[in-house]
């Protein structure tokens, strides 16, 4: 049995890699949707914004981009801590990076919310080996 | 001022200081103890000064005595109130007369200084019974013939001895002699001692003796320093001896000088209230002692003032002659102060001066420096520090260097290296859009889309990696007008400018020693954003204008564009750094960091801020390269 996650967010603002993720996390069927933002602050919008019917989007999982114009990954996460716990609840975030720097790491310890870190560009079995590590049971029979 | 003159300088002061100070000292001490000596010296003058005075005028009174008991004396009286022949030896009148006058003869050829010795009778208005005399001390004896004797008996001495109790003596004052009632001349200054005589109960005449008194004045001014000067007067302060002889008795003719006018603060003596008095003149130039003598019977108040002045020009000859060799002293230190002065700062200073001529001749290329073998003390311990911190520095500088040709053939080969692989993705890649494209479905065709835009992105990022490796290496500085920089980047922009319908105005600027080909990437790249970063449905707007400001320039690149947030204004300088997502503005990252680096050539600074349009000014603050 498949629980599917309602929805993933991805936020990088290289298109390029939004696209192959998706290609990847759709080929898993993993989500009901996925939604690509191109920088923090776009994705931190895209959260506090109610639809017409007043519901918050509540993706399950974000996958986060370091290096991005406007707002970066740090930034959004430094917001995104400042935000309701409603928002919050339920979330895990994992940080994307091309090549895996010192400070990025021990940056990640000192953020609670940063559940996983991974380089990118993610393939669909370092994708699977995440979703079993912070999904437990979700995904397998 | 250099460490060596200050060194001198201060030991020469401090030598002088003391020296003038102990100088000074010693000095006022020294003249204190002359005056001291000399007031003494004064004193015990004027004290034996006195004694003689005295004793010649006791000499005077016992002679006067002497002569008035010889045998003669009564002798006369007898023989004349006889008749003629002394009833009690039977001597007759002339041969008492002729023994008083050998008597008296014998007298003045003793005391050379005795003028006239008389035996004056009362009878006969005092006529002179037997005269022996002299014109002038020490002159030729005369016996005077009784047809020249003379009437006394209105002298002065004459009554004034006449009233007096048998062998009590009178003493005259001093004054000029008179003959037939006229001064002398030139004056002879005289005494007169006279003693009355009695015959059978009743006064019968006096013996008289006249003293010159001027060797006695004359021998008082020899017995002290000849340096002195001595004044004598009378007990009304009239001068009986002056060093300017014309002043001497000078009250006889009308004269009116006295001591009281002349010599005030020690003219006091003479009211009897003190013996003597010594002191400083006011001027401090001379010292004054004056002493009282009273002398002569006590009922007749004689007095002589006696007055020394001492001009202490030879004290202060010796002061002069301490002054000299103190001033002599003096040099003499100085001199020893500048050569241990330089020495003592050859001594401090040279080390400095030899370890600063070796840092001087450092070779720029290979800085080690070789300490000069003579140091010691601190010198060396500081030599030693500057020589480690020196080969620390170059030791760094080294690293620093290496380091840097590391980095720069890095980028460079890096950028030569990847430009290989990518041109060979690039031309696959068009080659398979071009030939199966249609085979594809969607997912595969905009994989294939996302291939050739990064093929296209690496491209330009190694292209502007590989530009700025390559920045600065061989610049060269000219001289240029920046006018027509700004101008050939504007024109290499025309493409861009047109197309966004943009204006750029172009203040006045100078001409300048500068990078010119990299300052006009610099324009260009500014120039370029201000273009690109515009605002939507805004045509854009670029000033450049500049101003001189202290040492440099100040440049500015303004616009009426979208702007840079405060937060980020450092941030845009570094490479590879955007603000913005590819889709909205293009760009590799590369450009103001290029500017950056090509104001860093010029030791210069740039920053961003808020143009007056709303948009960005970023401002470039240039130094002239020295060519």
């Amino acid at each position: 049995m498949i629980d599917k996650l309602n929805e993933i967010l991805l936020v990088d603002d290289n298109e390029a890699d939004n696209f192959l993720h998706r290609v990847v996390l759709e080929r898993a069927g993993v989500a009901k949707a996925v939604t690509e933002k191109l920088n923090g602050q776009e994705a931190l919008d895209y959260l506090t914004t109610a639809d017409a019917d007043g519901h918050y989007p509540q993706p399950e999982l974000i996958c986060l981009d370091i290096n991005m114009p406007i707002m970066n990954g740090w930034e959004f996460i430094e917001a995104y801590e400042q935000l309701d716990p409603k928002f919050q609840s339920g979330v895990v975030i994992m940080m994307l990076t091309t090549s895996l720097n010192p400070e990025d790491a021990a940056c990640a310890e000192r953020h609670e919310t940063v559940r996983a870190f991974s380089n990118k560009p993610l393939t669909s079995e370092s994708f699977a080996a995440m979703l079993e590590e912070h999904f437990p049971g979700r995904f397998s029979d | 001022m250099s460490l060596s003159t200050k060194i001198v300088l201060t030991l020469s002061v401090l030598v002088v200081l003391t020296a003038a100070t102990s100088a000074g000292l010693i000095f006022n001490r020294l003249n204190e103890q002359l005056i001291d000596a000399k007031m003494d010296e004064l004193e015990r003058e004027t004290q034996l000064q006195a004694a003689l005075f005295s004793n010649r005028i006791d000499e005077l009174l016992r002679d006067v005595l002497l002569l008035a008991g010889t045998p003669p004396i009564q002798g006369i009286a007898r023989a004349t109130a006889a008749g003629g022949v002394d009833p009690v030896d039977g001597s007759s009148t002339e041969a008492w007369r002729g023994r008083l006058n050998v008597i008296f003869r014998q007298t003045l050829h003793s005391k050379s200084a005795y003028l006239q010795v008389r035996y004056i009778g009362a009878a006969d208005r005092g006529r002179e019974l037997v005269r022996v005399h002299r014109d002038r001390p020490g002159s030729s004896i005369q016996i005077v013939e009784p047809a020249n004797l003379q009437p006394k008996a209105d002298r002065d001495y004459f009554r004034e001895t006449a009233a007096r109790a048998p062998g009590q003596v009178y003493l005259s004052d001093i004054n000029l002699n008179r003959e037939l009632g006229v001064v002398e001349k030139p004056k002879l200054p005289v005494i007169r001692a006279s003693v009355p005589v009695h015959f059978e109960g009743a006064f019968y005449g006096m013996v008289v003796i006249n003293l010159a008194i001027a060797p006695t004045f004359e021998y008082l001014a020899t017995i002290g320093n000849r340096a002195h000067v001595l004044y004598l007067t009378n007990a009304k302060g009239e001068y009986l001896r002056h060093p300017d002889s014309s002043l001497s008795f000078a009250f006889e003719t009308g004269g009116t000088h006295t001591v009281f006018s002349d010599f005030p603060t020690v003219a006091h003596v003479l009211d009897g209230s003190v013996e003597s008095v010594s002191l400083l003149s006011d001027t401090g130039e001379t010292l004054l002692s004056s002493r009282v003598i009273p002398f002569g019977p006590d009922d007749l108040g004689h007095q002589l003032g006696l007055f020394v002045s001492d001009g202490i020009a030879d004290a202060t000859d010796v002061a002069a002659q301490v002054a000299r060799q103190v001033g002599l002293l003096l040099l003499i230190l100085v001199a020893l102060a500048i050569v241990l002065g330089i020495w003592l700062s050859r001594l401090a200073v040279g080390p400095i001066v030899r370890l600063s001529d070796a840092v001087e001749n450092l070779d720029q290329n290979n800085p080690e420096l070789v300490l000069p073998s003579s140091l010691s003390g601190e010198a060396k311990q500081l030599g030693q520090a500057l020589a480690d911190t020196l080969e620390m520095l170059r030791q760094r500088n080294q690293e620093l260097e290496a380091s840097n040709r590391e980095l720069k053939q890095f980028s460079y080969i890096a950028s030569h290296d990847l430009q290989e692989p990518i041109r060979t993705v690039t031309s696959f890649a068009t080659n398979i859009e071009r030939d199966y494209a249609q085979l594809m479905d969607d997912t595969g065709r905009r994989s294939l889309q996302f291939i050739l835009e990064s093929c296209y992105r690496m491209q330009a990022l190694i292209h502007g990696l590989l530009e700025f490796s390559r920045l600065g290496v061989e610049a060269r500085p000219e001289r240029v007008e920046l006018e027509s920089l700004v101008r050939g980047a504007e024109a290499d922009l025309a493409d861009a400018i047109s197309s966004a319908a943009g204006t750029v105005h172009v203040g006045s600027l100078p001409t300048l020693t500068v990078y010119a080909v990299e300052l006009r990437m610099l324009f260009q790249n500014l120039i370029a954003n201000a273009i690109k970063f515009r605002r939507d449905e805004v045509p854009p707007i670029v000033w450049v204008a500049a101003r001189r400001e202290g040492d440099g320039w100040l440049i500015t690149v303004a616009d009426n564009g979208i702007g840079v947030p405060e937060k980020h204004r450092e941030k845009v300088f570094l490479i590879f750094q955007r603000l913005h997502n590819r889709s909205e503005y293009e760009g590799t990252g590369i450009g103001l960091a290029h500017c950056r680096k090509v104001v860093d050539m010029h030791h210069g600074r740039i920053w961003v801020e808020t143009s007056d349009a709303g948009g960005a000014r970023f401002c470039v603050f240039l130094k002239e390269v020295r060519a």
